[in-house]
């Protein structure tokens, strides 16, 4: 598909490339916090997504139930996070681990300042970034909306940049347009929004804005009716992403009539 | 001999390797990773490798996760 902007810079559709792989939908879902796993499943499935997000635990012996039961490797990419990670060390360690698995060489590098906030710790994730480069991992990086801190992850050698729209599970959005749009402006890998998604508005909006993609979960995950509001996601992200690629009107002060003005 | 996995006490057999122990408890070893005493084994090395009195084991899984 192509369109031309307003600059006359030709828009072209193309897959999502995170390093070696591409993916069709741009939507990001993780798979924590849903009422049942069944639930999750069907929730997975209806948002049409491509890569599924899962935590690193520790395995509990005897409990016959494992998540990937319900989630069909070969269909879903798998990407392991880092989550509770409160320094470089310990996210190096559970990375190591989530590969050794022999599932994924991605991972989702989260690096959190303190359990209140969950604000990314953007010292200890650049240093993550640099090792796990170093390792030959694929790194998708959460980080804050900041766009110097996302410049200088994607120096590190990050695959995907992944600032985040609002805190993690706050579902208020996209709270800072402009360092999204600085973040856009440079960046030479993929920018994908990543945690404050509340509804299906704010992905559109991300997309709409030329981020690359959405991740997202408690949006989902916790919504009265977690799957039909996954296929709302994926609609609003096929939405924003065609409303981008397609180029906006410019937002003008004054009314512009539709109809032709003239009298009969 | 006495190994500690994942947090709780075990008795195991002399001999025993960390690929019989996974098989003991009924752990899937294609959907998990090890660690032995804070290194991790690597996949292709766990029927080789031997464990030891004292030894502390993690064993991982993947979870729901954001």
């Amino acid at each position: 598909m192509l369109v031309v902007d307003s600059v006359e810079k030709k828009r072209e559709d193309k897959k999502l490339k995170i390093g070696k792989y591409e993916f069709t939908s741009r939507l990001f879902v993780g798979t924590g916090k849903y009422p049942s796993m069944e639930i999750m499943a069907e929730a997975i499935e209806s948002s049409g997504t491509e890569v599924v997000t899962v935590a690193v635990r520790r395995m509990k012996i005897n409990e016959s139930e494992s998540l990937l039961d319900y989630i069909d490797a070969k269909k879903y990419k798998i990407l392991p996070n880092t989550a509770g990670c409160y320094s470089a060390d310990d996210a190096i360690r559970v990375a190591r681990l989530a590969r050794e698995t022999g599932m994924s060489d991605m991972v989702k590098l989260e690096v959190l300042g303190d359990e209140k906030t969950l604000l990314p710790d953007p010292i200890e994730t650049l240093k993550a970034t640099t090792v796990l480069v170093k390792e030959g991992f694929t790194v998708l990086v959460y980080t804050s909306d900041d766009p110097i801190v996302a410049k200088k992850l994607e120096d590190a050698g990050a695959t995907c940049v992944m600032p985040a729209g609002a805190p993690i599970g706050s579902g208020q959005g996209i709270l800072n347009k402009n360092n999204i749009r600085i973040i856009l402006e440079s960046a030479k890998v993929p920018i994908i929004v990543d945690a404050g998604v509340g509804t299906a508005s704010d992905v559109t909006m991300a997309m709409e804005l030329g981020c690359d993609g959405v991740l997202l979960n408690t949006g989902i995950a916790l919504a009265k009716d977690p799957v039909r509001m996954a296929r709302a996601m994926k609609l609003a992200c096929e939405s924003g992403r065609l409303a981008f690629l397609s180029g906006r009107i410019p937002k003008r002060l004054y009314a512009k009539a539709s109809s032709p003005e003239k009298d009969f | 001999m006495r190994i500690t996995l994942n947090g709780e006490q075990k008795e195991c057999p002399e001999g025993t390797t960390v690929e019989k122990l996974l098989e003991l408890y009924k752990i899937d070893k294609n959907r998990a990773a090890v660690e032995l005493n804070l290194q991790i084994v690597p996949r292709k090395e766990l029927s080789g490798c031997m464990l030891n009195d004292a030894d502390i084991l993690e064993v991982v899984t993947f979870v729901g996760g954001g």
